[in-house]
């Protein structure tokens, strides 16, 4: 008996890791979901390096755009406007596809459920259908029937006219994209979804738009664990960290941000929201590490604040302002963000000085920093995207200027898949290039007093050249001095003289002409 | 420039304040027309026309090289010195350096704003740039009026200038009074009025304002004197100062702003093109300096010693009107 269970025990041993130990692996080494994962901290050690080249571009399907991708081994996951896509890494295609009842497009996110069966989860609706008519393609929807076979505790909205304006948080097993649960919000979701340790955060607006909601709903059942009112609308992904969840709402009314925290297990305020009253709502969502919170507001500066307490640790300036779709990364040693007048900046995670600044002169609208390897990758509004070197702060790659803009990336082991906005809105994936050429470009900002003092001496040159050439010309042409109440001893203005018309020279004179010329009318 | 006209600088010609002087100007300009009337309108003036006014002052800068190099110098060691406080931003924002307040104190406070961010530090390098710029002004205003004069830069000048730098440093924090107070009070009015309400401050700012200098300089009087006796100057009638400030200010922010090569783009170093660019409006700006200064002395004789009442200037048109139908 006793060698049974030995043998048992060892079994158990070898088998825990390898079965546990994939799971765990996969979500490691996945990007899962929106910057990689609950803390969004947008790292991937081990992620491609550039010099890339475009490996494959995917048009959105259907609707106008796609959202942001995630990774799940080698298909990335979109969230179109009517459906929800899976992409074969590898070749661009569309592996399978997930109908999708309309909506704001926000990122999904992967994780591993109950049974250790991995579940990818995505926020549906409002469709753009009126009020109290069943949306069609809900209804058509073939894991509808999977739905109520499960017992999800949330009914279906597909045929209640009133849940049409509010959005729905829904599961599906990754494996058979089988509908696990679907959960009604009581406002409209942009926030996308985040997940960690068994829950799934999402953040609501309600209708007027100025007041949400967060949710903390069970992975398993989709049952709400709780949900706290915050003091605006919370539409960033909400990070979750060190048994907390971080939330940015933005009140457009006041206008200020609301930082705040609560308890990822029981939604009790961690503590008091902190409100940045600086009249804009423009912020990035936060990002979660190295026991700090980052976030870039609209006073155009970055902070780090201790996630015990809210206080601020440290702030730095940057140059613009921040999208309210970018967030920051965090690489275990320093802060990136990018500012939306094109400025990439690396800071010490510790005090927050800035160790380099790179201004790629384009705006960033959608895209959000990412370190992948060595290289820190940014998308533009130009449709452009950069490789910025970690340790130096120089340009090692750019990508061709392609049309639409460049927004959020997601890194697979071998990719860097990018969402694209604008005319040709879909996405776009790039590889590592073995023929590409590295290069190593200082940032514009960086003064090259060479350069810089030629180009000036030679403009001094010119303008001083001529300038003076053209004064002494027409100083010769006018005379000397032009002093005004001189000019009865200056002849060189007197055809200026001539030309005013006889001007006055005093108030005495002028008086006289005025009174002459109403005498001879 | 002829060495025919040479001679020394004239000393400041402080007009008498006698009483009777006041009232000669009192009687006569209402006889005209009303004081203040005609600031767009032309009409018998004895401030120098525009077109001659800038073209004096164009010429005054262009003929001297001490002007010139001061053009010249003055954008590359504001922007080292903004360089090496960290400033990240346009180059193309050089333009302005050498603007007229309150466009340069506009330049001040978006360097500033851009460097530090609001808060204390911010404060203190817009006293410092206001210190450095006064200093700045009140040594040009000294020049330019010499180089009006007499065709030339000397020490003597540089001395006159001197003695208008609290002037210049009043007519500075006004400029910097006007655009808070244009900030704060103007958005009430909404978009369209509060903008035009403040565009027609900062008009109104240098209207008023934009004599000080070279009155300080060449009269020598106390800062609110030459601050009020440049009011005065630019109310005087037919002398179309509103034009010449509207001019400026359409040439020096929508024109000069928005032509400026490179645009937006953010770099420590600017191109060729966009030096060129900085340089020449740095002239154009003190052309306009100069060109204040010229119509200052042309019109400096009429200038009333004391506030001149619209009431008076009123009741008195009838008079003029009846002389004027006789």
């Amino acid at each position: 008996m006793r060698a049974l269970l030995a043998s048992v025990s060892a079994l158990a041993m070898i088998a825990a890791p390898l079965l546990g130990g994939t799971a765990s692996a996969q979500e490691e080494t996945a990007w899962s979901q929106y910057q990689g994962g609950p803390a969004h901290d947008g790292h991937a050690p081990e992620g491609p390096e550039p010099p890339f080249r475009v490996r494959w571009t995917l048009p959105a399907p259907a609707g106008v755009s796609l959202s942001s991708a995630v990774v799940e081994g080698d298909v990335a996951i979109t969230v179109g406007e009517e459906g929800v896509y899976g992409i074969d890494v590898a070749s661009g295609d569309v592996a399978w596809q997930i109908p999708r009842d309309g909506g704001p497009l926000s990122v999904p996110a992967i994780a591993t459920g109950a049974r250790r069966r991995r579940v990818l989860v995505y926020v549906e609706g409002p469709a753009l259908a009126i009020s109290g008519t069943p949306s069609p393609s809900a209804s058509a929807s073939p894991t509808m029937t999977d739905t109520q076979a499960t017992g999800s505790p949330s009914a279906s909205p597909s045929a209640a006219g009133d849940q049409e304006k509010v959005s729905s948080v829904v599961a599906v097993r990754l494996s058979d994209r089988k509908e696990l649960w679907r959960t009604p919000l009581e406002g409209v979701s942009r926030s996308g979804v985040t997940i960690d340790d068994g829950a799934v955060f999402v953040g609501d607006q309600n209708v007027g738009g100025q007041e949400g909601h967060v949710y903390a709903l069970s992975l398993d059942d989709g049952s709400v664990t709780w949900s706290q009112q915050v003091g605006g609308r919370a539409d960033t992904p909400i990070a979750v960290a060190d048994g907390n969840a971080y939330v940015v709402a933005r009140d457009a009314d006041t206008p200020r941000v609301v930082v705040a925290a609560f308890d990822a297990a029981t939604g009790q305020r961690a503590w008091s929201p902190l409100s940045l009253q600086v009249n804009s709502t423009a912020g990035s969502a936060p990002t979660a590490g190295g026991g700090s919170l980052y976030l870039g507001s609209a006073d155009r500066r970055v902070r780090a604040l201790d996630p015990a307490n809210g206080i601020e640790r440290w702030n730095a300036l940057v140059l613009s302002v921040f999208s309210p779709a970018t967030a920051l990364a965090y690489d275990g040693t320093s802060v990136f963000a990018a500012d939306v007048a094109g400025g990439l900046y690396r800071l010490d995670a510790v005090d927050g000085h800035r160790l380099w600044s790179f201004h790629v002169n384009e705006a960033v609208l959608r895209s959000a920093p990412v370190v992948s390897g060595s290289y820190a990758l940014l998308g533009l509004g130009n449709g452009g995207m950069v490789a910025i070197d970690v340790e130096t702060g120089h340009l090692a790659w750019r990508a061709p200027v392609t049309p639409g803009l460049i927004g959020s990336f997601a890194i697979s082991t071998d990719a860097v898949i990018a969402v694209k906005g604008g005319r040709d809105a879909g996405l776009i994936a790039f590889e590592h290039d073995p023929d590409g050429a590295l290069l190593d470009e200082p940032s514009p900002t960086e003064f090259e007093a060479g350069t810089s003092l030629s180009r000036w001496a030679i403009a001094a040159v010119l303008v001083f050249g001529i300038a003076l050439a053209l004064g002494l010309l027409a100083s010769r042409r006018f005379g000397g001095s032009p002093e005004p109440d001189t000019a009865e001893e200056e002849e060189g203005f007197e055809e200026d003289e001539d030309e005013a018309g006889d001007e006055p020279e005093d108030e005495d004179e002028t008086a006289s002409v005025a009174d002459e010329k109403e005498e001879d009318r | 420039m002829t060495a025919k006209k040479r001679r020394r600088p004239q000393r400041p010609r402080p007009t008498p304040a006698e009483p009777e002087t006041t009232e000669a100007v009192e009687e006569e300009a209402p006889q005209r027309r009303p004081f203040g009337s005609g600031l767009l309108s032309g009409g018998p003036s004895a401030m120098p026309p525009i077109g001659r006014s800038l073209g004096n002052g164009m010429l005054a800068i262009v003929s001297s090289p001490i002007m010139l190099g001061i053009a010249v110098v003055v954008p590359l060691l504001a922007w080292i010195a903004l360089l090496a406080l960290g400033f990240e931003g346009r180059p193309s924002l050089l333009v302005d350096v050498l603007a007229l307040p309150p466009i340069s104190t506009y330049f001040d406070l978006g360097t500033g704003e851009s460097l530090l961010s609001l808060g204390p530090s911010f404060l203190v390098f817009i006293g410092i740039a206001v210190l450095l710029r006064s200093l700045l002004y009140g040594l040009l205003a000294g020049m330019i009026v010499e180089t009006l004069e007499d065709g030339r830069v000397s020490k003597w000048g540089l001395l006159r200038g001197v003695t208008a730098i609290p002037t210049v440093l009043a007519v500075n924090l006004l400029s910097f009074s006007l655009i808070l107070a244009s900030n704060v009070i103007f958005p009430v009015l909404g978009p369209g009025i509060g903008l035009l309400a403040a565009i027609g401050a900062l008009v109104g700012g240098l209207f008023f304002l934009g004599f000080a200098p070279t009155a300080a300089v060449r009269q020598q009087r106390g800062v609110v004197e030459s601050i009020r006796r440049s009011g005065r100057a630019a109310m005087l009638p037919g002398s179309r100062h509103v034009l010449f400030c509207a001019i400026y200010f359409f040439i020096a922010l929508p024109v000069v702003v928005g032509l400026a090569p490179g645009g937006s783009e953010i770099t420590a170093n600017p191109t060729l093109s966009g030096w060129i660019f900085i340089l020449a409006a740095s002239v154009l700006h003190l052309a306009f300096m100069a060109a204040l200064a010229f119509r200052w002395i042309g019109v400096e004789p009429a200038v009333p010693e004391e506030p001149v009442r619209r009431r008076q200037a009123q009741r008195r048109q009838p008079a003029s009107r009846q002389r004027g139908r006789r």
